[in-house]
């Protein structure tokens, strides 16, 4: 199986069919990015590809001083950051209407671990709601960090911030879902 | 910042053990004092086990066919139609693109003005053609195109419209060793795969910032010297550098330059 630099060396050239496989390797990781900044699938799936489109354009330049992975998710979170630039950063408040009265869902872990939570759609949509609430500075480290599960040093890479910016970030924007989610929490 | 307020900052951290030992075990010690921090670490590690167990989300059917194609589709457009004959996006670019588009217009003329005139080593625009042309620009860029093509036609020179003097675009690219000097660059390149869009992610990899994409051409933004460094060291990898434009005013450091992509015969 051809390794991960193989392949970029050879889309580096130009090769598509090295491409298509480094798209396999990476795809559904950004369109999963993609969704949780956006929390549409449309939305996610035209992102994804602007993402790959920037990507593969930019190999050429790409010189290897950051991990592809890190380069590709900075390119992601980037494109998504234009986009709610373009759409005003249209912040959605949590804010409880009748129906969500009735939709109202209990995380606390009773009884089974948190392991053992399978999430149901309408706990998930109501989690997501509560991400779409936060900046998009604060949705991005909430998604790689605890969703998608990189290090620190990783996301300080990805968004080029020091690391101390990362941790407060990350804090800051735990305290804000955790307070978008408290009556459900 | 109050106590609790701080404590609930590094709650976070302690909870990803980012914390040194010494904070730790404050932190341990202000929780067995303090029920409200306690609920808060209670609630952030729920919300995280929760946030944890957020399944993958699936794409839709054929997204990786669409991907694909989407890309064949747009390299395709990229080699079919060479970016400078490109359309643009918004019309709303053009004053931007104007300016840079009536630089290269004139760059083109002075080739033959240069010729009849018999000159050969003149400094770029001086200072007071400078701001005639920003002026005229910053009017109608459209119209000030259409002035020069039309003195052109006439056979008038570029000193009736105010043009001094020109620089011969060799020169300029002799001059032009190791750092970007002037608003406007046109790269020239043989990979058709260098698009705006390439020097987007060399801008995101170095710290530059983006202004504009447009058909062709991207605007970035140079705030210092070293920025003007690495920027001609990364574009002279990707192709021959011809800078077409202005040098910034006086001590002026922020500028921003726009960079055309023009395909090598």
């Amino acid at each position: 199986m051809t390794g991960e630099s193989q392949l970029l060396d050879m889309a580096k050239t130009g090769s598509l069919p090295a491409f298509e496989e480094l798209i396999s390797l990476y795809e559904k990781k950004v369109f999963n990015y993609c969704y949780r900044m956006t929390n549409c699938r449309e939305d996610a799936e035209d992102l994804t590809q602007e993402v790959f489109l920037k990507v593969y354009r930019s190999l050429p330049s790409f010189k290897g001083n950051s991990q592809f992975s890190t380069w590709l998710y900075r390119i992601a979170h980037n494109i998504c950051i234009d986009k709610f630039r373009k759409q005003k950063a249209v912040v959605v408040p949590l804010v409880k209407g009748e129906e969500d009265e009735e939709r109202e869902i209990q995380l606390k872990a009773e009884g089974p671990s948190p392991e053992d939570i399978l999430l149901s759609k309408e706990q998930q949509s109501v989690i997501q709601k509560g991400i779409e609430s936060l900046k998009p500075d604060y949705r991005s480290v909430i998604v790689l960090r605890d969703i998608q599960h990189y290090s620190y040093e990783e996301i300080a890479d990805i968004l080029k911030l020091p690391l101390g910016t990362v941790k407060s970030h990350i804090s800051r924007a735990r305290a804000a879902l955790r307070q978008a989610l408290e009556s459900v929490l | 910042m109050n106590d609790c307020d701080r404590m609930q900052e590094q709650i976070s951290e302690y909870i990803d053990g980012m914390l040194d030992t010494e904070v730790s075990d404050q932190l341990l010690v202000h929780l067995s004092e303090c029920s409200d921090c306690r609920a808060y670490y209670h609630s952030l590690t729920v919300m995280m086990d929760t946030l944890n167990t957020m399944p993958e989300e699936e794409p839709g059917d054929g997204f990786h066919d669409r991907l694909i194609n989407r890309i064949k589709d747009e390299l395709a457009i990229t080699t079919a139609i060479p970016a400078q004959e490109g359309p643009l996006h918004k019309i709303g670019n053009w004053a931007k693109w104007g300016a840079g588009a009536a630089a290269v217009v004139i760059l083109l003329l002075s080739v033959r003005f240069l010729g009849d005139l018999n000159l050969s080593r003149m400094k770029v625009y001086e200072a007071p053609l400078i701001d005639k042309m920003q002026v005229a620009h910053d009017e109608n860029p459209i119209q000030e195109e259409m002035r020069i093509f039309q003195a052109d036609e006439n056979g008038e020179s570029l000193e009736d419209l105010g043009i001094n003097s020109i620089q011969d675009p060799l020169v300029l690219e002799a001059e032009a060793s190791d750092s970007i000097h002037t608003d406007a660059v046109d790269l020239m390149v043989q990979d058709v795969r260098i698009v705006p869009e390439t020097l987007y992610g060399l801008a995101e990899e170095n710290g530059i910032d983006v202004v504009l994409i447009l058909e062709g051409a991207i605007i970035l933004k140079l705030t210092t010297m070293e920025q003007r460094e690495i920027l001609h060291r990364e574009l002279s990898r990707l192709g021959t550098i011809l800078e077409t434009g202005l040098e910034p005013k006086g001590d002026q450091e922020i500028q921003e330059v726009t960079i055309r992509i023009v395909p090598e015969e």
